[in-house]
């Protein structure tokens, strides 16, 4: 996946590079590097590891002298992490020096051509016949070469690219995969995302599928790859604090992150709760007969509540399909409302999902945590998540504030179709605003939950149970476990247990189930009776004032009372903290996950 | 992060440490004195009766009574500002303590979290640093930090960097300063209680002080001494401090801002490791060794919180500073008149009136026809019914108050709902906290997060409801109700 820096301007690019990849490894840290381009030449130091030890090698060579440079923090796919196959590579020359993100589809075929034409390869990476088809390409001016190798390429990517005869100078183009240009005072930036560049400027431009920029410290031109046709384009202003983005003495940014939730919860309903502005989420859009969700990871998690939510509140049908399967379904007309779901807007399966749905004539919305990234120029409305950045690999308040904005979503198209009357939408926005303050209770029970996971801290496997909405809380229950601790987890719905997993029942295999007091709750007091019954530890989370489940549960976490449809929120809270600890008392690396990446933007 | 406690190896006894120095002649330093009213300022302790305190001028006089308006937080010009602000001045902010007086506001946030006026008292602690141009901040936290952290994160938002260092159990006002140590960091340093609001004025006073090399620290009037760190001066230097003494020599008393040179760390350590844990103690050990500790006089108003009632009056004080200012929808036939600042995304619904100085925070749903008196402080969430009306009250996030209800005088956390027809009774009560037996007037309900009360719920004055406490309507609540209790 990987995150790219580049510099060109009045200062040594050494640190600035170093410090952008900084801000840049939860995009990938298996391996990182830099070029920087100076009177000695391209100089190029890269190693595998993470940025730290990148900059302890540096520390120890004399710095790389140079005005302008790009850097490149690696989360692999063609290749396996090693200083060979780490970013930016070089070409036969020595010349030309270049970083990028995403997959080259075609590459064996091209690495073949090259190397018939009498091209050395260093590396086991697909990127590498980039540079060689830019050095083939070369004529004098570096942008014109990136377009007429790039053309030949076929896949994903974001590059940059820096030739030692031109120093000053870097070009960067994308298709597909996010690159953004810096706009700053005698100096400009490249970047994969926002937070790397938040330090120096604020006004940015947004690279376009099939574009290329070059860059030097005087300004910036974009033009198309097709033809170098220009694109006149004025940068656009970040609103993002992303120096608030620290962790300010938490131990972690996701537990950072996860205390943000009555916070970032309060900021999704601000200004929408109200009975026009849940009206309007749909202004636009054809009447709304059924839904498909389209997401992945614990977005697709979100979209199962939001299914039932769908279904419950607006009675509408409803399904969730993971987004990269989704092409593979029949290529019906799709008559569906295509709701596309995904934090950072970038990611490469939910988008190509989504424009496959459009080119079956879905119309679309899609909810997203970032302004700006590629989901909103690809669908036809939009709900903000508002939750402000999120750092930790691991989703936590863009989970919950993904279920209010489908709530909202829920709310909307029950009112259209008429489903909803206004005495059901009050009641639904009375129990959101409480929200917050039910997640709040569930944050100070921060110690009790720490408690519990100290029992467990050392389990190798974990089953999660619910039912009706609370399945979904399971799941994603279990995908946190996994993500963050390295122990297996699996979710089933509740009643599913007896069909063929009961056999793995024992004192071995622990159990959380989620029993709040709804209809189901009678139930799951059964099931949770037969987990018990056969010798498994059992954790419950359930309902404030639930004396009767402490009876029959070793541990429980009680979570305050909310409409059972909301309950996945405060429920969720707590499964959330239940991994954070056991992760903690682990010793994992709960940030950055091993072999996970943020956002992904390869398929 | 981590808990830091500096312990050096040393077996040195702290009385060894340093070697005592000749006491030098000084020049009597330049009192300053606050003229006029306006000048708040931080206690350290608090009197028995009520918050608002009285202050003397130096002939004596009362100066001022319940009666006058101050007028608030002035902020100095540039060029009022004058010399002697050093922007490399570091401040430590002892934000550890409980605040067991302040139950039940205080079972879930530390003091300086509580809100006045919509914001922490934190926050106007970081304001009054800020405003003197110092930005680089410790807070030395400890009970429910994350309340802190998630609030101020690391301080960007309010202009100043701020750093966290966690003092594990609160020993005491030394112990806490030394988790703050840096390894290597020069230069004076300013120390200050997070739980008492201050004025960039009095900062500003003790910054300017005349003295640059010597110690400083804020001393005030009181008209009842006896009941805090008294401090004897001569000649504008502290000769030494005595706490709650039975007849005090003097009427000024310790504010517990200082200004320390680095000194103070090592001496806090040794201060430490002979367990006294008060920075009162190092003061004396300073005092003893003859270092000059200047004392810079401050006049004027206090603005202690101590008990939960006390929120009502400083609340009303500092909004008397509140702007008109409205970033949400006042509706058609919606009245607002005076100061008054409504958050963005609240909707102020027809027929409601709302009278200022109030602050009503953000995404609340007002109305139709509510009625807002002042001083009124409403957080952010918060839904009031029709036809209830809210006078002189502090209601925090969250809360919901059902219609045709009646909350005066009173003080409301975080996610308490009311059905209808809630009424707070205002009167006078014999209060009972933490052992202290206070006498208060006109006081209504005070009542803690996340209660829910049933319709026609009526509470005698001064009733003090605890945490998550429901209570089923219709009831006449005459007795304080304990937290997690459930009244049929």
């Amino acid at each position: 996946m990987c995150g790219i820096i580049g510099y060109t301007g009045p200062r040594q690019a050494q640190a600035i590079l170093l410090e952008g990849l900084h801000r840049l490894e939860y995009r990938g840290y298996d391996s990182a590097g830099l070029a920087v381009n100076g009177p000695a030449g391209l100089e190029v130091l890269k190693r595998a590891g993470s940025v730290e030890e990148l900059e302890r090698a540096l520390s120890q060579a004399r710095p790389l002298e140079g005005l302008s440079g790009i850097a490149h923090t690696r989360w692999a796919t063609h290749g396996r992490p090693s200083d060979a196959n780490a970013h930016p590579f070089t070409d036969c020359t020595g010349k030309i020096a270049v970083a990028h993100n995403g997959i080259i589809e075609n590459h064996a075929r091209l690495r073949e051509a090259l190397k018939g034409e009498g091209h050395v390869f260093r590396s086991e990476t697909d990127t590498e016949v980039l540079v060689h088809l830019v050095e083939r390409a070369y004529k004098g001016g570096l942008e014109d070469a990136v377009a007429r190798a790039l053309r030949e390429v076929e896949g994903t990517f974001a590059v940059v690219v820096t030739h030692g005869d031109e120093p000053g100078v870097l070009v960067g183009a994308r298709r597909e995969n996010p690159l953004v240009l810096g706009v700053g005072e005698g100096e400009m930036f490249f970047a994969s995302d926002v937070p790397a560049l938040i330090r120096h400027t604020r006004r940015v431009v947004y690279l376009e599928d099939g574009e290329v920029a070059r860059i030097t410290p005087k300004g910036f031109a974009v033009s198309a790859l097709a033809d170098l046709a220009s694109r006149p384009r004025a940068p656009s202003t970040v609103d993002w604090d992303i120096e608030a983005a620290e962790k300010a003495g938490y131990k972690h940014f996701m537990l950072k992150e996860i205390f943000e939730q009555p916070r970032a919860i309060a900021d999704s309903l601000l200004g929408r709760i109200g009975d026009a502005e849940i009206d309007a989420l749909l202004e636009g859009l054809r009447p709304v007969r059924r839904v498909k969700i389209l997401a992945c990871g614990s977005s697709a998690h979100a979209g199962l509540v939001g299914r039932y939510l769908l279904e419950t509140i607006a009675r509408v049908p409803a399904s969730v399909e993971i987004a990269s399967e989704y092409r593979y379904t029949e290529s019906l007309p799709e008559e569906a409302l295509i709701v596309a779901l995904t934090q950072s807007g970038e990611t490469l399966d939910t988008l190509n999902a989504l424009r496959e749905s459009k080119r079956r004539g879905s119309a679309s919305l899609g909810i997203t945590n970032v302004v700006g990234s590629s989901v909103t120029r690809e669908a036809q409305r939009m709900i903000y998540t508002r939750a402000g950045p999120e750092i930790g690999v691991a989703a936590s308040k863009t989970f919950t504030t993904q279920i209010v904005a489908l709530t909202l979503l829920a709310l909307a198209v029950g009112r259209a179709n008429g489903e909803v009357a206004p005495e059901k939408l009050r009641y639904y926005q009375r129990q959101m605003r409480r929200l917050p303050q039910a997640v709040q209770s569930v944050l100070w029970q921060n110690e009790k939950i720490l408690e519990i996971a100290r029992k467990y801290a050392q389990v190798k496997d974990v089953y999660f149970i619910g039912r009706h909405v609370n399945y979904p809380s399971a799941v994603e229950g279990a995908h946190k476990l996994k993500e963050i601790s390295y122990v297996h987890a699996e979710a089933y719905a509740a009643g599913e247990l007896k069909h063929g997993a009961n056999a793995l029942l024992g004192p071995e295999l622990p159990v959380v189930a989620i029993a709040v007091k709804d209809a189901v709750y009678p139930k799951m007091l059964s099931n949770i009776g037969e987990c018990t019954a056969r010798g498994s530890p059992m954790l419950a989370i359930g309902t404030e004032g639930d004396t009767e489940l402490q009876k029959v549960a070793e541990d429980t976490v009680l979570v305050p009372e909310v409409d059972p449809m909301l309950s996945p929120i405060p429920v969720t809270v707590a499964l959330q903290l239940f991994a954070y600890h056991i992760a903690d008392l682990r010793g994992c690396s709960v940030d950055r996950p091993r072999n996970l990446a943020k956002t992904v933007t390869v398929e | 992060m981590g808990e830091r406690i500096f312990l050096t190896e040393s077996a040195k006894d702290w009385t060894d440490f340093p070697p005592r120095r000749e006491a030098k002649a000084s020049s009597a330093p330049r009192g300053i004195k606050a003229g006029g009213s306006g000048r708040g300022r931080s206690g350290r302790r608090r009197l028995q009766a009520g918050a608002l305190r009285e202050s003397r001028s130096a002939a004596g006089k009362i100066v001022s009574g319940a009666g006058t308006a101050p007028k608030g937080f002035t902020r100095p010009s540039r060029s009022e500002r004058g010399r002697g602000h050093i922007s490399s001045m570091r401040a430590v902010i002892l934000a550890a303590g409980e605040g067991l007086r302040l139950r039940p506001f205080t079972l879930t946030r530390p003091k300086v979290m509580l809100p006045v006026a919509g914001r922490p008292i934190l926050e106007y602690v970081v304001e009054a640093l800020k405003e003197n141009g110092i930005t680089d901040i410790h807070m030395v936290i400890g009970y429910q930090r994350e309340r802190i952290q998630s609030y101020f994160e690391n301080g960007r938002r309010f202009g100043v960097s701020i750093t966290y260092a966690v003092q594990p159990k609160q020993l005491g006002t030394a112990h806490a300063l030394l988790q703050a140590r840096q390894g290597g960091a020069e230069g004076p340093v300013l120390v200050l209680p997070g739980d008492n609001l201050v004025e960039p004025d009095t900062l500003r006073a003790l910054l300017e002080r005349s003295d640059k090399d010597a110690n400083a620290m804020v001393v005030t009037f009181s008209p009842n001494p006896s009941k805090y760190g008294v401090v004897k001066m001569d000649g504008g230097l502290v000769q030494g401090i005595t706490e709650k003494p039975a007849a005090s020599a003097s009427d000024l008393i310790n504010t517990g801002i200082y200004l320390f040179s680095p000194k103070v760390f090592e001496l806090a350590e040794w201060s430490v490791r002979a367990s006294r844990f008060d920075l009162t103690d190092v003061l004396q050990a300073l005092i003893e060794r003859g270092e000059k500790i200047q004392g810079v006089e401050i006049e004027g108003h206090w603005l202690d919180i101590v008990y939960p009632w006390d929120i009502l009056t400083v609340n009303a004080k500092i909004l008397q500073r509140t702007a008109a200012k409205t970033a949400g929808v006042i509706e058609p036939g919606a009245i607002v008149e005076g100061p008054v600042t409504v958050g963005k995304g609240t909707v102020i619904r027809s027929g409601s009136y709302i009278r200022g100085p109030t602050v009503i925070g953000e995404g609340c749903d007002i109305g139709p026809s509510v009625v807002v008196f002042p001083s009124t402080s409403i957080g952010n969430n918060v839904t009031i019914g029709p036809f209830t009306q809210v006078r002189n009250s502090v209601i925090h996030n969250n809360v919901s108050i059902g219609g045709s209800s009646y909350v005066a005088n009173s003080v409301i956390d975080d996610g308490t709902l009311t059905r209808t027809h809630f009424v707070t009774h205002h009167g006078d009560r014999l209060m009972m906290v933490e052992g202290d037996v206070i006498p208060v007037m006109d006081l209504g309900a005070i009542i803690g997060d996340s209660c829910t009360f049933g319709p026609q719920c009526v509470i005698a004055p001064g009733i003090v409801v605890g945490r998550r406490a429901r209570v089923e309507g219709p009831t006449h609540v005459t007795r304080d109700v304990p937290n997690d209790a459930l009244v049929l």
